[in-house]
């Protein structure tokens, strides 16, 4: 009985390969292309002013996201090309457009898996160290091990708000996400 | 390699097989192309993650079958139409193959994507499974149930193909 199955099925099989006509694969990949940049068009729409040109340039490019350097030097809008790393959704696009995150930084993120809490914790501790740097006059970035670190320790949008994250070590933010302290006693360390 | 090499590549070698399989799971070839086609558009949005997977053919068949099961639910009130779409592409059928089609259709859809994956994909009892998400007993009692269901009429239509066979489906 399972020959007759097989034959049988195979006889279908072979209408199907007779009568069936399929689009290029090259098609294909075009339509799947104009999805992903009517949607990140869609994610641009929710944005204004100078982030929403930043989010429309991050829909030509079809590599992700970019944002605006602040200390590189280069151009705003420049592209980072990051072939065969992760496709950020709508929602992380929109988190992201609205922290300060460099090229360099930018390439790493997205090669991580983030979750959207991940990348909001991470746009407020772009903030705060900006925040920080800015009454200092320094200009200093956050590193690639931070930013591991972060997405690691998996800290609150409320813990890195009230960390005053920018001076802290690799060492110390894991230190701290052992501790599971409150976003008060953070408060307090970060003062 | 480019990753659209890398696609259209993986796109050639399992395209029409998937066509294939998912024409038999529906009796719908139009739909099983729309489907499919809709598959690997989705694929090609996650291709540097799918392409690492054990096995992606699995995931687009699954998504492809995913498509078609939706297609039919919107479709409920379109059921007429559905039909007339379905007795328009038997005609291109010879008659025993549109028994084998109108019998598949008379099974439970459970038990015919468990016939269509063991009989025509050529997949393992546990490999139906693990795709189905299903435990492993109640793969072999859809396959159990599905093959006592069908034999009569693949049995007669293997034999010699019945007229009468041809005519019921014609009137379903």
């Amino acid at each position: 009985m399972p020959e007759t199955f097989s034959t049988q099925l195979a006889g279908l099989a072979g209408y199907a390969d007779r009568n069936a006509s399929l689009a290029p694969a090259a098609a294909l990949r075009g339509r799947g292309n104009r999805r992903t940049l009517r949607r990140r068009g869609g994610a641009a729409a929710l944005l204004g002013g100078g982030a929403l040109a930043i989010a429309i340039s991050l829909g030509v490019t079809n590599t992700g996201v970019v944002m605006p350097a602040r200390s590189t030097g280069s151009s705003s809008t420049e592209s980072v090309p990051s072939p065969g790393s992760v496709q950020l959704t709508a929602d992380q696009t929109t988190v992201l457009a609205k922290a300060h995150v460099t090229e360099a930084n930018l390439a790493v993120l997205k090669k991580m898996h983030l979750t959207p809490l991940q990348i909001k914790a991470l746009g407020v501790a772009y903030r705060t160290a900006q925040q920080i740097a800015g009454a200092g006059g320094s200009d200093e970035q956050l590193t690639v091990a931070q930013i591991a670190s972060v997405v690691k320790a998996k800290l609150t949008v409320a813990q890195l708000a009230a960390l005053g994250y920018a001076n802290m070590t690799v060492a110390q933010i894991e230190a701290i996400a052992k501790a599971d302290l409150t976003a008060a006693q953070l408060a307090a360390l970060g003062g | 390699m480019t990753k659209a090499d890398d696609f259209d590549i993986f796109y050639a070698a399992t395209s029409r097989r998937l066509v294939r399989q998912i024409f038999a799971m529906t009796g719908d070839l139009s739909e099983a192309e729309d489907a499919v086609q809709e598959a690997y558009i989705r694929a090609w949005r996650r291709w540097p993650r799918i392409r690492n997977y054990e096995d992606p053919e699995a995931w687009l068949r699954v998504v492809a079958y995913r498509i078609t099961v939706n297609s039919w639910h919107k479709a409920r009130n379109r059921l007429t139409a559905h039909r007339a779409g379905r007795q328009r592409e038997l005609a291109g059928l010879s008659p025993d193959l549109v028994a084998l089609v109108s019998a598949l259709r008379k099974i439970p859809e459970t038990q015919r994507r468990a016939i269509v994956l063991r009989y025509l994909a050529g997949l393992s009892v546990e490999e139906i499974a693990h795709e189905t998400g299903a435990p492993i007993g109640t793969v072999k009692a859809r396959l159990a149930r599905g093959r006592r269901a069908l034999a009569p009429l693949v049995s007669e239509s293997d034999d010699s193909p019945q007229p009468g066979v041809a005519i019921a489906v014609a009137h379903e």
